[in-house]
């Protein structure tokens, strides 16, 4: 036999050798095998978006809804950007219908007395 | 997951014979080989699965030659004490021998023979032992071999040479006493 085929069948004497020495193992070692690969699969790192937890993941979600409603909600109302202007809207919401007719009667008085006093000037000044 | 636990299923039982090859105490080796399957869980579970082998089989080789190490500082420290992991040392004489026969070309050598490869390849230098275990038992080439050991190529062309040689003197004075 060449010294190639003798180390080929050295080899495969050597292989067969150790694939017997670990089939089977001894019952101990065999489970202190899987304990070991157990505990090692248990320690595998999760990714980050997967809680451990369910309900954080939900308490999370509802909590973001909650937040967004909350800046969005007030723009949806006017902005009041002074105290007169709060005032006036505070006002305006508070008058009953007869109120607001009063209001409405005294404007166009205003205004059709600033029309007679603008008819006054224009007649005077035509007779000056 | 599953494709990590069939992984790890496949190479757990060669990587114990390996480290009790080396340690020569089955604690230890079943220590070594947890140590291995949790760093490569751990640090390297995320990576392609083709190269879980070589990377468990790195973090492995790392871990013997760290119990080698500490081992032989041991032995210097206390060197009045006899080493433990000579405690539950495999004796191969007491294996049961089968009566079959594995393979045409091989048929002169018999389970016994086998039984004293094991413990030649066990009485061998760690780096000859670990080189030859890598490229015989496991396949590697000498590239991967060179790589997981941390080598450059002629040394492990070299430790396999060795290791090789060694037990081809001892399948000599075998076949020689037949």
């Amino acid at each position: 036999m060449s010294t190639y085929k003798h180390q080929q069948a050295r080899e495969q004497a050597i292989r067969h050798a150790l694939n017997s020495s670990v089939d089977p193992l001894s019952p101990n070692v065999e489970k202190r095998l899987q304990q070991a690969r157990l505990a090692a699969l248990d320690a595998q790192p999760k990714p980050w978006f997967r809680f451990q937890a369910p309900w954080l993941g939900w308490s999370l979600a509802a909590s973001l809804c909650l937040a967004i409603y909350l800046n969005i909600g007030p723009q949806q109302t006017p902005e009041l950007t002074s105290n007169s202007e709060l005032d006036a809207f505070i006002l305006m919401t508070s008058l009953d219908e007869t109120e607001l007719d009063i209001i409405e009667d005294l404007e166009f008085a205003y205004w059709i007395s600033q029309q007679l006093n603008a008819e006054d000037t224009a007649s005077a000044s035509h007779r000056g | 997951m599953r494709n990590m636990e069939r992984f790890l299923k496949d190479i757990e039982k060669r990587a114990f014979r390996m480290a009790q090859l080396a340690t020569k105490s089955e604690a230890d080796a079943l220590d070594i080989v947890q140590e291995a399957m949790l760093k490569l869980v751990t640090k390297y579970g995320h990576t392609d699965a083709q190269e879980w082998k070589p990377l468990f089989l790195k973090i492995l080789e790392n871990r013997i030659l760290d119990w080698h190490r500490k081992e032989q500082l041991k032995s210097k420290l206390f060197f009045w004490r006899k080493p433990d992991s000579q405690m539950d040392k495999p004796v191969p004489e007491q294996a049961e021998a089968e009566d079959h026969q594995f393979d045409p070309a091989g048929q002169l050598l018999s389970e016994q023979m086998g039984q004293q490869f094991l413990a030649c390849i066990e009485a061998l230098p760690i780096k000859q032992q670990q080189c030859f275990l890598l490229r015989c038992w496991e396949g590697l080439s000498i590239s991967e071999t060179a790589s997981v050991m941390g080598i450059n190529h002629n040394s492990v062309k070299s430790h396999y040479f060795r290791a090789n040689e060694k037990l081809r003197q001892l399948q000599q004075t075998l076949e020689d006493e037949q």
